[in-house]
């Protein structure tokens, strides 16, 4: 009888422990991985923040089907140099350089982009273009 | 006496004479005018007057007669250079109606010869359109196109050309396959209705750097490939492992908890408008990167999977049963049915899953189903005999899929 008394207390003890634990079960509409970059609080970029050597997190848009990886090198005195991982077999590396300007708003890629429009955040920028976006992140030089 | 007498007449007739001079000069200094000119007369100034007058009209006369004839002159002038402009413009006319007559006369020539050679290709095209047709006769077997009956269902022959056919898989590709960067055209779902050399000055643009800024194929100033994904294409796909995760969720009598990871591999190979033609598929996931969120849980499930023995979690799929495509939102519903290898046990399993592409051009793949653990011999943790796991947990998939790149 004493022991069953015992039992009984461990047993609602660790049921109340338990409830004090609370649940990490993932709800269904949280199991997709979700990007944290998205939350960001963009603003319109300043031409000074542009230069700098980046690298893409994420690409959106229908160019993503083609490009795994964009690295972005914006220098101070108007030109750039770009280099796209493309989804090939293997995937292969595109390399674009021309010059770059930042008018009204608008981020001019050499002279076949259309003007995209260019926001910054910290270290981050989003280029948004009509066919798709994506979001760098700025790197350090070694 | 007398001396002195005359010095006093002589000195009062000198004060008389100066007074009487003095006395003339008061009186006719007022009428006195004295005026100075220089030698002319005024007979002479009238008679410069009226030769200036007699200059200034004749002067005037002359002008009127100059701009008189100036107007007439002008007016000829006028004329003379209307007329020669009206026949410049005509004679311009002429030559420029004559140039365009030229032109349109190169072009028709050019359109005939152009029309000459795409008919002759054509006609190439056909014969061996037909000679292809002829060696898939010869060496195909009979009901080629139907359905094997193992498999029950329908398969792509554009996407899938059976092994059995290597020429005329080669041939065929050849007329599919266009050089890279270009469009290919299937010979057999599409006949030839547009010229070849239609498609040629597009191309000419884009050499001369015509091409509008961001059309067709381009992104950010690179250049991309024709869309490749489609819903009716049969397509490889490759998971992102950093897009993806797979976990189960599980009970116990504290509470209830969630494994998951992203530490996962595999590829898909399906063609979406028709997902039950030989679909394949292969999941990998690496039990010991399974996580809860309690690392003294963790091992627990890691000695209890025996990670080091049995290090990966596997699904194969075999058969894919669609309940419902919808070409539209490029969406299609149904059951995988396949092979879940765990803890060195394997077993058929049906997971419902869903299937879409999203505006990234990229598959998500999701689904889940209930699984009792004691089937892949797994014993649920115990822990004091009050602290237990549920034999019966959910396993859920949310994968990202990549098309694979040619």
């Amino acid at each position: 009888m004493k022991t069953h008394s015992m039992a009984m207390a461990l047993s609602i003890l660790f049921l109340g422990l338990g409830s004090c634990i609370p649940s990490n079960i993932i709800a269904p509409k949280d199991r997709e991985v979700k990007f944290t970059l998205d939350s960001f609080h963009w603003k319109p970029a300043m031409k000074k923040e542009i230069p700098g050597l980046y690298q893409s997190l994420k690409i959106e848009g229908p160019p993503a089907e083609a490009i795994l990886k964009i690295y972005y090198y914006f220098d101070g005195d108007g030109s750039f140099t770009a280099a796209a991982l493309m989804n090939t077999h293997p995937p292969s590396f595109q390399i674009q350089k021309g010059s770059w300007n930042y008018e009204h708003k608008k981020l001019l890629l050499g002279e076949q982009a259309a003007p995209a429009n260019l926001d910054a955040w910290n270290d981050y920028l989003r280029i948004r273009a009509k066919k798709g976006s994506v979001i760098l992140h700025r790197e350090t030089l070694q | 006496m007398s001396k002195n007498v005359l010095s006093l007449l002589g000195l009062l007739s000198l004060i008389i004479w100066t007074g009487g001079g003095v006395a003339a000069w008061a009186l006719t200094k007022e009428g006195v005018h004295i005026t100075i000119q220089e030698g002319s007369s005024s007979e002479g100034r009238g008679h410069e007057l009226a030769s200036l007058e007699d200059r200034f009209d004749s002067l005037q006369k002359d002008l009127q007669t100059l701009t008189k004839t100036l107007g007439i002159n002008f007016g000829r002038l006028q004329n003379v250079l209307k007329k020669d402009f009206q026949e410049e413009s005509q004679n311009n006319s002429k030559a420029l109606a004559s140039k365009i007559q030229s032109i349109q006369a190169k072009l028709d020539s050019i359109q005939a010869e152009e029309n000459r050679k795409f008919a002759q290709q054509s006609r190439t095209l056909e014969a061996w359109a037909q000679k292809l047709s002829q060696t898939k006769l010869l060496t195909a077997a009979p009901k080629e196109d139907k359905i094997p009956i193992a498999t029950g269902s329908t398969h792509s022959q554009e996407n899938a050309p059976s092994p059995r056919h290597p020429k005329s898989k080669d041939l065929k590709e050849r007329f599919n396959h266009a050089p890279k960067g270009q469009k290919s055209v299937p010979l057999a779902s599409k006949p030839i209705t547009s010229s070849p050399l239609s498609k040629e000055p597009p191309k000419k643009e884009e050499k001369k750097g015509n091409k509008p800024k961001d059309q067709g194929n381009s992104f950010l100033s690179f250049t991309l490939p024709s869309q490749k994904v489609r819903f009716d294409k049969r397509l490889t796909w490759t998971l992102i492992p950093s897009l993806s995760r797979v976990g189960f969720d599980g009970k116990s009598t504290l509470h209830d908890f969630s494994g998951v990871t992203s530490d996962l591999s595999g590829s898909l190979e399906a063609k979406l408008s028709h997902p039950s033609d030989h679909p394949k598929a292969i999941i990998k996931v690496r039990s010991k990167m399974l996580k809860t969120g309690i690392s003294g849980r963790d091992e627990e499930m890691y000695s209890t999977l025996a990670v080091n023995k049995y290090p990966e979690i596997r699904f194969s799929l075999l058969s894919f049963q669609s309940k419902k495509i919808d070409p539209k939102h490029e969406k299609v519903v149904g059951i995988a049915h396949g092979k879940m290898s765990i803890h060195g046990i394997s077993k058929e399993v049906d997971m419902p899953t869903t299937l879409f592409l999203d505006s990234s051009r990229r598959l998500h793949v999701e689904g889940e189903m209930p699984m009792d653990i004691t089937d892949y011999k797994i014993v649920p943790p115990s822990k004091l005999g009050f602290i237990s796991m549920n034999k019966m947990v959910k396993v859920w998939i949310r994968l990202r899929a990549r098309v694979k790149g040619n």
